[in-house]
């Protein structure tokens, strides 16, 4: 904007291990700079939806812009660009650092640092962004800011000896950080008159509007009226908003290189405004769009099926409805045999199918079964067909299998040097290979494991957390497809196949991986007026078989005048529970069995 | 007490003379004085009661009419009382004779109560005695449970009603229960002790009539029976519940509230046909020899069983929890330990 020459403009991000501070940190930014009143500012601004807010985490980038009137007398604006705080979302966090010339490094003055955050400075780095160490949380007592100086340096590689000490509780150095903001960011550079260029680094639909654009103006400027263009996916439209966050979305005349703001142009769907893209002009359209576009690739794959049949059409405009806001959640429909009609869902990452079935069953009060997370699978038939499986059921039958390829992951892993041990026994036990170890500092080391996504996908962090009483991090990329020796793992329930309790495992572990399986289901499915027999399957072959015994005693309550009607209620109570389970046959399967492949060991 | 009374006359004559259509009296095919601690009368008031009740409604002479009894409460002047009212039968909570349980379950009689309190009733004349006792209560063993069976067959009662101990919420059991600071004893071994109380029962030649109720031969409960076949009853007093033309109703539960609204509210409609329907299964199918009577359903509701509840019926039937004898339907042995399971299946 004119009264906000290009070389008073910053852009800058904060990158933060969960519960590091950062979200207290940007509140603060945005009381100090008096960009909203004590009053507005209650609650925590960026991180707004609850399940978000709960877990301490950030799934969708947000930004604001603060006016910050610096000690050379002058107003300058910071554009403070929220990343996603998990590593499910790395590509969201590499566009939303692409829109920033620099970036807050918040370190947790006593925790230190952790491969999340190392993970995203290399992630800042590679954007050529200038980053500035604050060391926050100096208030706790266990707080060694001198310690984590060491640590930034020597496991990131970066000078600390400018780094700010702050308490954002307290308030404490949030002044200098913004006079570093301006001192030691630079201004963005870009051409003002040239061909638009702007990145999209968030987008949400809004029911009057359509979808809502986030984005960083890179080179040219866009207004109310103009025909821009989706340069990935060629759409066009007519922008009828343009505007500026504080954090409330307040209009403008325009957006011009360095800027960073939202629009609106009657876009119907987030698929057309996704994530990374570049829009510009219809009209003298740029010739490039900017590097870096990617499109969303899901990893992790499950089934989603309503408890009660009836409800599938409501679970279809949920997703439906999800999917306006989420470019990457994708779904489709399929049956099961067992589950009857639902969703094949796939997500970027566990977290993301977590959140996601949370808000299903939250927002749009579904009662639902989700079946055991399951990667994609490349399968080359003997005939030489190559099919991609995504679904256990879906699997061909061996006899007609060449080889299977499944997804690796380079693991890396930061951890005290004393739950070294504890860490190579766990990765080991997950069919991975070491790649490298290095020490950090004498007591801290960073291991590289690459390991099947299959194998981290089962509670792989859970358990780092708690061989390593909570001290190690983790952070993963994907590292390829690679062969592997695969086969179909099946459960039978009283002599059923269930289709959706399907599992594909390694096929050294598969007859113990079976074994604890049908150990699980018999914990978790209850006793029913006959006795259930629970075998697991290879092939032909019976790995394993347990029994639900049958229901021993259940009755024998009195029941007279008063009785009855309270005598109702119980039985009422107990249809209920029923009606929470699938029958499945004559078995009455509750929902967390669909997930017990993820219990196994518990 | 005298207060309670007076009130619970009112009551019972408000459904006598000109409050009845054409000022009829209602018949009335038992009497059943419980609920509560009747036993606590003094034998006056309950004199009072007692006539009350015959004053306004027409009970036949040989009608079953029984008194509840507390083993701590209650006289020799009492049970005389009340035989000369015309009770004939008596029902005692003894509960278990384990003096330690009974203190968990916060009963203030101990064990030579009950025993004092059955020979008392035997030499006043009662020739009808029926037993309460419970089991499945926590930090009972089979041992003990073995102990109260054949101290309670040795008293020679005519009549048992024995429950297993339900745990639900809200009540101080249920509270524990939630905290885990209840040891209760498992189903495997309530199963055992169920096991060993029909053992016992059957040899010492007591016949299991209902799913909780074992009597000598021509000794059940007539009373209870209204109940089990979904027949009409009313309820006078705190906590009372009534069914009249096809209505639910109760009193409030305490004493006070009772007094203050002595008349029950009875709802405006009746219970939805379905519901009468589903109970009529569910309650009919607790008198484990006669079951539930096809020809009986077909009179009450004009529809048959099966076509209400075929599906229900046909799944239990084909894993052996249900059979068709005759005209009626009935559990099957394999079935009455885990009737809940069948009975559940019969709701909507």
């Amino acid at each position: 904007m004119s009264d906000h020459p290009i070389a008073r403009i910053r852009n800058f991000c904060i990158i933060a291990h969960i519960d590091h501070g950062k979200s207290t940190l940007a509140d603060r930014l945005i009381e100090v700079t008096g960009t909203l009143s004590a009053r507005e500012m209650e609650d925590q601004i960026l991180d707004s939806m609850d399940i978000e807010r709960e877990r301490g985490i950030t799934i969708k980038a947000q930004a604001v812009r603060l006016v910050h009137r610096a000690r050379d007398g002058q107003d300058y604006v910071l554009n403070l660009i929220d990343t996603p705080g998990h590593v499910d979302f790395n590509y969201e966090v590499s566009r939303a650092l692409a829109a920033c010339e620099g970036a807050l490094l918040v370190v947790d003055a006593s925790q230190g640092v952790e491969a999340q955050t190392l993970a995203n400075v290399y992630l800042a780095l590679e954007h050529d962004l200038e980053i500035l160490p604050v060391i926050n949380k100096i208030d706790l007592p266990g707080a060694d800011p001198d310690k984590v100086k060491h640590e930034i340096e020597d496991d990131i590689g970066l000078d600390a000896a400018e780094a700010i000490l702050c308490s954002a509780k307290e308030g404490r150095g949030v002044p200098e950080i913004l006079e570093a903001i301006v001192d030691r960011i630079p201004a963005p550079s870009g051409d003002q008159d040239g061909p638009l260029q702007a990145l999209i680094f968030d987008s949400y639909f809004d029911s009057y509007r359509g979808v809502i654009v986030f984005i960083r103006v890179v080179n040219g400027r866009v207004k109310v009226g103009d025909t821009i263009k989706m340069m990935a996916t060629g759409a066009q439209f007519e922008v009828s908003e343009v505007g500026v966050l504080r954090p409330k979305q307040q209009p403008v005349g325009d957006l011009a290189a360095g800027e960073v703001g939202y629009l609106a142009a009657t876009i119907r769907n987030v698929q057309d405004a996704r994530v990374g893209d570049t829009i510009t002009h219809a009209r003298r359209a740029a010739e490039v769009p900017l590097p870096g576009y990617k499109q969303a690739v899901p990893m992790v794959f499950c089934g989603l099926y309503p408890v009660a049949t009836d409800d599938y059409q409501d679970l279809r405009d949920a997703l439906e409805k999800l999917a306006l806001n989420d470019a990457s959640l994708l779904y489709e429909p399929e049956t099961s045999v067992a589950l009857g009609f639902g969703f094949r869902c796939g997500f970027l990452g566990l977290l993301h199918m977590e959140v996601v079935q949370e808000r299903l069953e939250r927002h749009y009060d579904l009662d639902l079964i989700a079946t055991a997370p399951s990667v994609s699978y490349h399968v080359r038939r003997t005939d030489g067909e190559p099919v991609v499986v995504d679904n256990p059921v879906h699997m061909p039958p061996a006899n007609h299998i060449e080889s299977i390829e499944e997804p690796f992951v380079k693991v890396t892993i930061l951890s005290p040097a004393e739950f070294v041990g504890a860490v190579m026994e766990l990765a080991q036990s997950r069919r991975s290979v070491f790649k490298s170890m290095d020490y950090l500092t004498a007591d801290r080391t960073q291991m590289v494991y690459e390991m099947p996504l299959s194998e981290m996908i089962t509670d792989f962090f859970d358990q780092l957390k708690s061989r390593t009483k909570g001290y190690a991090s983790m952070d993963y990329e994907l590292a390829g497809y690679r062969p592997s020796d695969l086969v179909k793992l099946d459960i039978l329930l009283a002599g059923e196949p269930v289709d959706a309790l399907s599992a594909i495992v390694h096929r050294d572990k598969a007859a113990n991986v079976g074994r604890q399986l049908a150990e699980k289901l018999r914990q978790l499915i209850p006793r029913q007026l006959f006795e259930v027999p629970i075998q697991a399957a290879i092939g032909a072959k019976i790995v394993a078989r347990e029994t639900v015994s049958a229901k021993r005693k259940d009755v024998l309550a009195k029941c007279y005048g008063g009785d009855i009607t309270r005598k109702r209620k119980l039985l009422e109570k107990q249809k209920e529970g029923k009606k929470r389970m699938k029958q499945v046959g004559r078995v009455e399967i509750p929902q967390e069995a669909f997930m017990a492949v993820l219990k196994i060991g518990e | 007490m005298e207060a309670y009374v007076a009130a619970l006359e009112r009551e019972i004559s408000s459904y006598s003379g000109c409050a009845m259509p054409r000022g009829g009296v209602l018949d009335a095919a038992t009497l059943y004085l419980g609920g509560g601690t009747p036993s606590l009368l003094e034998p006056g008031l309950l004199e009072r009661v007692l006539s009350a009740a015959h004053r306004h409604f027409r009970l036949a002479k040989d009608a079953e009419v029984t008194l509840e009894v507390n083993p701590k409460t209650g006289s020799t002047a009492l049970w005389r009382m009340a035989r000369e009212c015309g009770v004939n039968r008596v029902s005692v909570g003894a509960q278990v004779f384990d003096d330690t349980l009974l203190g968990i379950l916060g009963r203030d009689h101990g064990v030579v109560d009950v025993s004092r309190t059955v020979g008392e009733l035997r030499d006043a004349g009662f020739t009808d005695i029926s037993l309460d006792l419970m089991f499945g209560l926590p930090g009972q063993d089979q041992a003990s449970w073995d102990a109260t069976l054949d101290r309670a067959l040795a008293l020679g009662p005519e009549h048992f009603s024995v429950y297993g101990l339900q745990v639900e919420p809200g009540t101080a059991f249920g509270v524990r229960a939630e905290r885990g600071l209840l040891q209760l004893p498992g189903e495997d071994a309530e199963r055992q002790m169920l096991d060993l109380l029909v053992a016992k029962m059957a040899e010492a030649g007591y016949r299991r009539y209902e799913i909780s109720s074992w009597a000598r031969p021509g000794h059940e409960s007539a009373h209870n029976r209204i109940y089990w076949l979904g027949r009409p009853y009313l309820g006078f007093g705190s906590g009372a519940h009534s069914y009249l033309a096809r209505r639910r109703f109760a009193h409030d539960r305490t004493i006070d509230g009772y007094l203050d609204q002595p008349l029950p509210a009875i709802p405006a409609r009746p219970q939805p046909i379905r519901e009468a329907m589903e109970d009529a299964v569910l309650m009919g199918l607790r008198l484990v020899q006669e079951g539930v009577s096809f020809a009986a359903f077909r009179r009450r509701f004009g529809k048959e069983l099966d076509e209400v509840f075929g599906t229900a019926i046909s799944r239990m039937v084909e894993l052996g929890m249900l059979e068709l004898r005759g005209d009626s339907l009935r559990l099957t042995p394999a079935a009455l330990p885990v009737a809940n399971g069948v009975f559940a299946e019969f709701l909507e």
